[in-house]
């Protein structure tokens, strides 16, 4: 007997930045994020940063997936698996975290330049990211322990 | 060792504190030396209790000193281990972190803040700085240690000076502190945006030694309301040993202090390069720097692909409102052009696509000259 261990995805799941030290800004359609905490950086295109502004607004992993479909001429199951794939991702390089509370974001509420997550032909494309390491040595040189009034113990 | 119980104090109580504890020691409030500077638009006072930090921290900023008389927007007191120790005692009243555990542990920047109040413990083994910042009293201290005998002073100490506190400071004031280099004349210049070692300091030389005004190599400041203004923060330049032969007229800026084998050599351009420096001009281009062969070559480049070469070391660089720094940044490159330049080995090529960029002239935009 083996024990298959696999990322089970709960659609309704709604996900948050992983803390303070995740800064991300859109431009374009592009996206870039950095984890101050570790020094590296990603950048996102297309569909990526597409899910990313929506994961941002507090869309459900269901939510996401519905209109990335309703968008686009692309299967309901592999959209479904590559944003399950890449939402993995993207939590275990600390980027995000599930939320406790379930979303309460409506559609109608994203603003619509968000909404052209898709290739420039239109076509669905599997969402990545690019990421970058090269500043984890200036990070290591010099970290930086932030402390606030709130919280006083050294962020690691 | 690290507890939320300290008492956090009114605006300007810790710098009022430190500045009564730093009285205790010299005797006197009076500073050795006060000295006036225009930095980015805003008159910034600078009061050295000691001769030793003076000549430590001036000659970087030198070329902005002004003689007018007034009020300034800032002022910040400057103290050094000649003088004093760090004001530990003052500071364990509000800052729950403790600078000799700082030390031991060798983390090299603490950052604490409030609303008003600032505080980064930088220690970079036995070569240390303490800057506390009020934004609301307007005030500053900086402590810093000046030599130790296991160790020489960074040279980001002598280049670049109260880095963190200008960041910090200029961030309320809708300009940021940007890693970068800048070059330009009175009727616009550009930026190289780059991690360490991209090449914005042999771009910037290049284009000095050519005729540009010269505005800095690994800081500047630029304005992000309305039309992006550069500022030139410091006259310092950064070289390792043998690319000073590259640039033969940097050793009239050399100092005395030479490097280590592994180190950069710092170049002053104030005084004796004084005519090289351009103060402030329009922002035309966000430029990255690539190191290439053959040709250089001008490529547009996407927003992102400069908010890429800008943002992390930026953030990397200034402990603070990260986020609100990032945002001024995605405005900058979305209201600027942006381009990577591939840097062949003619760097009078180089530096001829560099004066038509700071015109506003991007038509190198080809990917064969």
């Amino acid at each position: 007997m083996y024990a298959v261990r696999r990322w089970i995805m709960n659609t309704n799941q709604s996900y948050k930045l992983f803390n303070k030290k995740i800064l991300s800004e859109t431009v374009n359609g592009e996206t870039l994020i950095v984890n101050l905490e570790v020094g590296h950086y990603f950048t996102l295109q297309g569909i990526g940063s597409f899910i990313w502004q929506l994961l941002l607004h507090g869309l459900s992993v269901e939510k996401i997936s519905a209109l990335i479909v309703n968008q686009g001429n692309c299967d309901t199951r592999r959209v479904a698996s590559d944003i399950d794939a890449f939402i993995a991702e993207l939590v275990q390089e600390k980027l995000i975290r599930p939320c406790a509370q379930p979303a309460n974001a409506f559609i109608e509420q994203i603003d619509e330049s968000v909404l052209g997550g898709f290739s420039p032909d239109g076509s669905y494309m599997k969402p990545a990211f690019q990421k970058f390491t090269d500043m984890e040595a200036l990070l290591l040189a010099d970290p930086i322990h932030e402390f606030t009034d709130q919280t006083i113990e050294p962020v690691q | 060792m690290y507890s939320a119980d300290t008492p956090v104090l009114p605006p300007g109580k810790l710098v009022e504190q430190t500045l009564a504890w730093l009285t205790s020691f010299t005797g006197s409030s009076a500073a050795a030396a006060s000295h006036g500077l225009h930095i980015g638009s805003k008159r910034i006072c600078l009061r050295f209790f000691s001769h030793c930090a003076e000549r430590l921290i001036l000659p970087a900023l030198s070329h902005l000193l002004t003689e007018e008389s007034g009020g300034s927007d800032l002022q910040v007191n400057i103290v050094d281990s000649s003088l004093t120790n760090p004001p530990e005692e003052v500071l364990s009243s509000h800052v729950s972190v403790n600078y000799a555990h700082a030390v031991e542990e060798s983390f090299p920047v603490f950052f604490y803040q409030t609303r008003e109040i600032k505080v980064a413990f930088c220690v970079d083994r036995t070569i240390s700085e303490i800057s506390i910042f009020d934004a609301s009293a307007r005030q500053a201290i900086v402590w810093c240690e000046l030599r130790s005998a296991a160790r020489r002073i960074p040279i980001e100490r002598i280049c670049s000076p109260l880095r963190i506190l200008l960041s910090w400071f200029f961030q309320s004031e809708d300009i940021c502190l940007l890693h970068a280099g800048a070059v330009g004349s009175s009727s616009g210049g550009i930026i190289f945006a780059g991690k360490s070692r991209a090449g914005k300091t042999t771009c910037a030389l290049s284009a000095a030694q050519a005729g540009l005004g010269y505005a800095g190599d690994d800081s500047v400041l630029v304005s992000t309301s309305g039309l992006p203004i550069v500022y030139s923060v410091y006259n310092t330049a950064r070289l390792v040993r043998e690319d000073l032969c590259r640039f033969p007229f940097v050793q009239s800026g050399l100092t005395g202090d030479t490097a280590n084998e592994d180190d950069k050599h710092q170049i002053f351009f104030y005084p004796k390069l004084k005519n090289m420096l351009c103060h402030q001009f329009p922002l035309r281009a966000i430029v990255i720097p690539v190191v290439a062969d053959g040709r250089s070559q001008l490529k547009k480049a996407g927003p992102i692909t400069a908010l890429k070469a800008l943002a992390p070391s930026t953030l990397l660089h200034a402990p603070g409102d990260s986020a609100d720094l990032l945002k001024k940044m995605r405005k900058l490159v979305e209201t600027v052009p942006c381009c990577s330049l591939f840097c062949g080995s003619d760097r009078q090529q180089t530096a001829s696509i560099i004066r038509s960029l700071c015109l506003g002239d991007l038509r190198h935009d080809c990917d064969a000259q």
